[in-house]
């Protein structure tokens, strides 16, 4: 569910069958622009160490996110670009997917599914997201 | 013309808090919410957020240090009245950085200034405010902590907002925090522990603008938020009743019929309606029978009923006797309510809550609260030590609201002194029934007698009674016999005369 809602997200700012440069950057936009509406919440630490457990729990299936893990607090994001720009374009799309779902899938742990789709209805208001009565109707 | 300007008063959304505060919350008020840990700060704040906060109203939370706003949202959405909805359209969150509060309170005003200034909320909380103080302390502070304060509630109060600065405070802060001056309304939460017993209670030390009801006030907790319980409830309601009863007294009594019948014809045909009687006996003298018949012939006069157990769980307590099963047909058909209170850290207060909630929605006419003995050990330990003072509270309120209130307590029988309550508090209801056990011709029989009855010229009779499955059956008035309350009544010999 949320690999289909982190798809959509990326697919929203990014056009598919672009160089892996181009991947990253629109990537790093979506996290940025995530990360400044959770801050805002939750405050820097709280979301920057949130993204951090996202990195390490995706490192299980796209291993060279490990690249990340000693980057400055403040040089994740471009640590990150960097990591999708070394890799094949449809990797990079994958991965970027990946790692947004389980940070999403992590929030949700924490703040329940209801909260965390407001907050990207927040964040992507244009984005058409079910509620969760809308899918169990 | 009264040109004052009005004060808005805004729904805090907490049970019985309105109440307390004289109406509710002023609107533009500059508050502070204090206590210790775990005292329920954040839940009655963010349980006040989340009533107040409409689009027409938005609110903004501000959280500095204290709980992680991750945590607050992960936790606080277990109470019902968190709706995820609000969140970001009616509720902002907004969580200042360690940068900012480290650089002093000059930059935490600004901040905070800026946000207020660009959002225009009209309900703003910052959480923890001890959070700022303290960071002030650790900073070369150019602003003093009371300059601080009060541009802030200058500030937020020109912007149209209401506020409430929460935060960790000791009891002897309160007289010299610059805060507790500034603040227009103090409101202290605070939690006692005796025995195994936790009381959480509330004040209000100020509030300007209005009356609060003065004194402290218990709350509890549960999935629900909290829900306050007034010390005084319906205080002016009780004065103003009591006036109206002085300008309309009735020329005759009105009497409920406890549905004994020589127990009723002992008492000039009942009960005082809107009066209190104690009945008190050993155990298995019969109480919770003549409770029951008191329940029944108010329905079949229809005047529904309300029991409050507090030592058995109502289906035992109904099923022991074909009475009780009678009254658990007409539970199930709504003409008689039940009221289980059974935890042991129970306020009265709450208790209280409970049966005027029940005696208001079902329009109660009679209450039976079996038993007092019950009721005490259910009662918090912090609340029976005042357990006279509780007891008359509550009788002063019941029967204030023209409940007709029938209380049982269990006395232990003695022959060598005549109580009629453990609690040294008969003197509190306008009626004591006293029931008792004697040795009569080599058998225990048991004896009934009217002790007192306010306003009704009762009978002095001691008349034997039996109990039987239909109730108490009353006999016969018991002459001949001195002695009877000793427990080994003597027939009382006539003089014979000699023959001259």
């Amino acid at each position: 569910m949320f690999r289909q809602l982190a798809r959509q997200i990326i697919s929203h700012e990014q056009s598919p069958e672009r160089p892996p440069q181009d991947v990253a950057a629109s990537a790093v936009r979506i996290y940025a622009k995530w990360l400044t509406c959770l801050s805002a919440i939750l405050g820097e630490t709280g979301s920057s160490a949130l993204f951090r457990r996202s990195l390490r729990l995706t490192e299980v299936t796209f291993p060279f996110f490990s690249a990340v893990r000693d980057a400055h607090v403040n040089s994740v994001l471009s640590a990150v670009s960097t990591c999708l720009q070394a890799q094949d374009a449809n990797v990079a799309h994958e991965a970027a997917v990946e790692l947004l779902a389980i940070h999403l899938e992590l929030l949700t742990t924490l703040i329940g599914q209801q909260l965390t789709e407001q907050l990207v209805r927040d964040t992507w208001p244009d984005l058409s997201i079910p509620t969760i009565e809308e899918r169990h109707a | 013309m009264n040109d004052r300007v009005p004060i808005v008063q805004l729904d805090t959304g907490v049970p019985g808090l309105n109440d307390v505060l004289g109406g509710g919350l002023p609107e533009f008020s500059f508050n502070l919410l204090a206590g210790g840990p775990g005292a329920g700060k954040t839940t009655l704040v963010q349980q006040i957020c989340f009533a107040v906060a409409t689009p027409e109203r938005p609110a903004l939370y501000i959280t500095v240090l204290g709980e992680p706003p991750l945590k607050l949202l992960r936790y606080q959405q277990q109470f019902t009245f968190f709706d995820s909805a609000k969140i970001n359209s009616s509720l902002r969150f907004l969580s200042i950085s360690h940068d900012v509060l480290e650089a002093g309170l000059g930059h935490v005003l600004e901040k905070i200034v800026t946000e207020v200034e660009a959002s225009n909320p009209r309900f703003v909380v910052v959480d923890s405010f001890r959070s700022v103080i303290r960071a002030s302390t650790q900073a070369d502070a150019e602003l003093s902590l009371q300059a601080f304060v009060q541009r802030l509630a200058l500030h937020l109060t020109s912007w149209q907002a209401t506020t409430f600065l929460v935060g960790e405070y000791v009891e002897s802060e309160k007289e010299d925090n610059p805060i507790f001056t500034v603040a227009d309304g103090v409101f202290w939460l605070s939690q006692s522990l005796q025995r195994n017993a936790i009381v959480r209670k509330l004040q209000v030390v100020k509030i300007r603008g209005q009356a609060p009801v003065p004194g402290l006030h218990t709350f509890r907790i549960t999935d629900q938020g909290i829900t306050v319980f007034p010390r005084l409830p319906l205080p002016l309601d009780i004065s103003a009743d009591e006036h109206r009863k002085l300008t309309q007294l009735p020329t005759t009594i009105e009497r409920v019929p406890t549905g004994v019948r020589g127990l009723d014809e002992m008492m000039e045909g009942g009960i005082p309606t809107g009066s209190s009687m104690l009945i008190a006996g050993p155990s298995g003298s019969g109480k919770t029978i003549l409770s029951m018949q008191f329940l029944k012939e108010g329905v079949t006069r229809g005047e529904p009923g309300l029991l409050a157990v507090f030592e058995k769980r109502p289906s035992d307590y109904l099923k022991g006797s074909p009475l009780g099963r009678a009254l658990a047909r007409q539970v199930q058909d709504g003409l008689l309510h039940v009221l289980y209170l059974r935890p042991l850290d129970l306020s009265l207060d709450e208790t209280l809550e409970e049966v005027r909630t029940v005696v208001h929605a079902q329009g109660v006419k009679r209450v039976v609260i079996d038993s007092l003995s019950g009721l005490e050990l259910a009662l918090a330990p912090h609340f029976r030590e005042d357990f006279r003072e509780t007891l008359h509270r509550m009788v002063a309120m019941l029967t204030a609201m023209g409940i007709t209130l029938l209380l049982t307590v269990e006395v232990v029988d003695s022959y060598i002194d005549l109580r009629f309550s453990p609690h040294g508090t008969a003197f509190l209801t306008d009626g004591i029934v006293l029931q008792r056990y004697i040795e009569l011709d080599g058998q225990i029989q048991r004896l009934m007698s009217v002790i007192k009855l306010r306003g009704s010229q009762h009978s002095k009779e001691l008349r034997l009674y039996e109990v039987t499955d239909d109730g108490l059956v009353i006999g016969n008035g018991l002459t001949g016999y001195e002695g009877l309350m000793s427990g080994t009544p003597k027939r009382i010999r006539t003089p014979t005369r000699r023959k001259p």
